[in-house]
């Protein structure tokens, strides 16, 4: 490497160049492609020759090809992201659960008018049977729209409960590639160069388990990654804790039997399963209890023709709001009259009145408010957090698309940018080719000119 | 620094900007659809409650104004049965006053006797008379209240007081009964005295018709209290029906001001949306076609 290390000075810049366009081109290719980080080439100059005049440069090597990948915007879009699955799942659960009691045109308030209405009109005329057969009409009608809301609700639970067991599974085999990836890295890290591909997929699968279950990472530093939920491993290096779900208390287990907190999709799931849900269907139950008691204790007062008023509804205490039904369907034992006679009051409607006077009395909730309010309580509380799990949403969508922006800003690719970068290197790719024909030219000289003095 | 543009991202926030227009688009579409501001309590909360509670207020005023209704009509017909008692318990009297005069042969008495026979029963059947198959005057009993039991007038209804809820806090009893307006329970039925009435005028005894007179009096006093009872409850339920009446408009307009959309506003909204959308669609258009690769040769 005496004479002329120019020609190689030269192809080494050439090589630079026509990899640099390659990753480019790599680029421009991928500039769609979801999870794709932007890779840049990094130069750097080889090591000197000494000469006896001094150092002379030997020209250019790769160092990398590097992602250009910042771990902060990574680390704010998964965190931003994982609180947008807890509050969107949460509230789009909690919207059908507001579809599920159907207010107001086909809810529960609707149906104690119509019973007001009904008790009302038999009042006025208490042995029609007409008004009679409409009572227990409506007594049913507002029963199976109690057992509706408790089906719907039952359903919705069945629902959110196999979309979280869904979550669980999906994280598990997200987990076990994850593991798999961390892996082929380690393998990867043994040859020179970063295994950027790999590393694009484990970052996808990153972000999907920051937003199923809200996990964290951790970078070992060995090129492996752990992942772990609240301080608690799930993966570390290649091995992988699976996690599983203990349906009767929704708490989601690590394998050594520790109670996960588990934040993103997972944790909406968990909240609405274990507290709105349950607050919900424990309220529509006391509703259904109250309804029932009512309507007893005052029905109860009152006599039919054939004796002393029983039950109008009944249902089992463990169960209330799914069991609800009218006691009886014959009319005639509807207790209108406030005495038994003889002879017998056929036209007291009192005990009818008095039924129909619930619609404002306060008996429900241990004699605080009336049905209808503990009704209307039960729709605005469920709206009041519907709306605000709502807007939660939607404020943490906004922080997620400015943490996604700001991430695809620096990770992805410009189209523009890489054919600039393209345009830069077929230069350097040309200056090296004209320097190799310079050199070559002077050879030419010392080899066929040198030495041919008058010829 | 400024910052990087990349084309995922140009892509990505236009896609985004866009449907986020076209859901706002979509809302007001569906707002004017209904014509319901309010679909689901979430989309707000307050208004829901008060819709609700003004719903359970219509539906209470809609069916006082039929109690109101029904009690109006109850306490119409039977003030117009009472009316006629009145009627014939006027000439009765005057057949009384008439037959005291001792110009009256025993033939005229015979004849008057006869038609103070034929008033009685004409005041049973009023006393007796039922609207839709519910007597007017025995309480809540389904019995005819006034019956002769072996030669006397008996009372068999009770003494039940119909009520009519004609608003949150008014509760009108809209009947009388037989007892009181006919005397069974002062021990002075109008049957009995007219009974008596009748056998003095066929027996002659004109001294003994002073006393029935009397008792006739009496028994005036007490239809027109009861008269007056029922008028009294009839103006009652006549000014809550028209206090329902007024209370229902306002109820409607609060529910709709409450519930309803405004339809010049948001047919306007929508309006606005439409071409906000059209604009997005054409940033859209224009932000994805500039390329350095158009430029470079």
């Amino acid at each position: 490497m005496t004479d002329f290390s120019a020609l190689h000075v030269a192809l080494s810049g050439l090589r630079a160049a026509q990899l640099a366009m390659d990753v480019a081109a790599n680029n421009v290719s991928n500039a769609q492609t979801p999870g794709y980080t932007r890779q840049r080439v990094d130069l750097r100059a080889r090591l000197s020759r000494t000469a006896p005049e001094g150092q002379v440069g030997l020209g250019v090597e790769v160092a990398d090809v590097a992602r250009v990948r910042d771990r902060f915007l990574d680390l704010r879009y998964r965190g931003a992201d994982s609180a947008l699955g807890s509050v969107e799942v949460r509230a789009e659960l909690l919207s059908r659960a507001e579809l599920v009691l159907a207010e107001p045109d086909a809810g529960l308030t609707a149906e104690l008018n119509e019973l007001w209405d009904a008790f009302e009109d038999l009042s006025l005329d208490p042995p029609d049977r007409a008004s009679r057969i409409a009572v227990i009409n409506q007594l049913d009608s507002i029963a199976s729209r109690v057992n509706d809301v408790s089906q719907g609700l039952g359903d919705l639970r069945a629902s959110a409960l196999s979309s979280l067991e869904a979550t669980l599974t999906e994280t598990n085999d997200m987990l076990q590639r994850v593991a798999d990836l961390n892996a082929a890295i380690l393998d990867a890290s043994a040859r020179p160069g970063t295994p950027n591909d790999l590393l694009d997929q484990r970052d996808v699968l990153l972000d999907r388990l920051a937003r199923s279950v809200g996990a964290s990472f951790l970078d070992e530093g060995n090129g492996t990654v752990r992942v772990m939920i609240g301080g608690i491993s799930l993966v570390a290096g290649t091995e992988v804790r699976e996690l599983s779900l203990d349906s009767s208390t929704m708490q989601i287990l690590h394998p050594s039997g520790v109670a996960v907190v588990a934040g993103g999709d997972a944790g909406g799931y968990q909240q609405f399963l274990t507290q709105d849900l349950v607050d919900l269907t424990g309220r529509i139950d006391q509703f259904a209890t109250d309804l029932a008691d009512a309507l007893n204790t005052v029905h109860a007062s009152g006599f039919s023709p054939s004796g002393p008023g029983g039950d109008l509804l009944t249902y089992d205490p463990t169960a209330p709001a799914a069991t609800l039904q009218v006691a009886f369907t014959d009319p005639d034992l509807l207790a209108t009259a406030s005495s038994a006679g003889p002879p017998f009051p056929t036209f007291d409607g009192s005990v009818a009145a008095a039924l129909a006077n619930l619609r404002t009395q306060p008996a429900a909730l241990g004699g605080t408010v009336s049905l209808e309010e503990s009704m209307r309580a039960i729709v605005s509380d469920l709206g009041t957090q519907t709306a605000s799990a709502q807007l939660g949403a939607s404020t943490q969508r906004d922080l997620v698309t400015a943490a996604d922006v700001a991430r695809m800003a620096t990770h992805g690719v410009s189209v523009d940018e890489e054919l600039v970068t393209l345009m830069e290197y077929q230069r350097m790719y040309e200056a090296a080719a004209r320097t190799i024909t310079a050199v070559d030219e002077a050879l030419d000289v010392l080899i066929n000119r040198t030495g041919v003095v008058g010829r | 620094m400024t910052m990087r543009v990349t084309n995922r991202m140009m892509v990505e926030s236009a896609v985004r900007r866009m449907s986020a227009r076209l859901a706002s688009f979509e809302r007001t579409q569906n707002a004017l659809a209904t014509g319901k501001r309010i679909l689901t309590a979430s989309d707000d909360v307050a208004g829901m409650n008060r819709a609700l509670s003004v719903r359970a207020g219509l539906a209470a005023t809609a069916q006082a104004k039929r109690n109101a209704d029904d009690g109006a009509m109850w306490v119409e017909l039977a003030d117009s049965r009472l009316a006629s008692v009145v009627d014939g318990l006027q000439r009765v009297r005057e057949l009384a006053v008439s037959a005291r005069n001792p110009a009256a042969n025993a033939d005229a008495l015979e004849a008057i006797a006869n038609e103070v026979a034929e008033l009685r029963e004409v005041f049973l059947s009023a006393a007796n008379s039922r609207h839709r198959g519910r007597p007017l005057f025995s309480g809540f009993v389904a019995d005819d209240p006034v019956v002769d039991v072996g030669g006397t007038w008996t009372y068999q209804g009770d003494n039940g007081q119909i009520t009519r809820r004609v608003s949150d806090t008014d509760v009108v009893t809209i009947n009388v009964t037989a007892d009181e307006v006919f005397g069974f329970s002062d021990g002075e039925d109008l049957f009995g005295i007219l009974d008596d009435l009748e056998t003095k005028l066929r027996t002659g005894d004109r001294n003994g018709i002073g006393a029935s007179i009397d008792a006739l009096d009496r028994a005036m006093g007490r239809v027109l209290e009861a008269r007056s009872r029922l008028g009294a409850a009839g103006s009652r339920i006549e000014a809550a029906r028209f206090r329902a009446d007024a209370e229902e408009v306002t109820l409607r307009a609060q529910l709709s001001s409450v519930e309803d959309v405004d339809l010049a506003e948001a047919v306007m909204e929508l309006q606005l949306q439409e071409v906000a959308y059209q604009a997005a669609q054409g940033a859209l258009a224009k932000a994805l076609q500039p390329s350095l690769a158009a430029f470079l040769r």
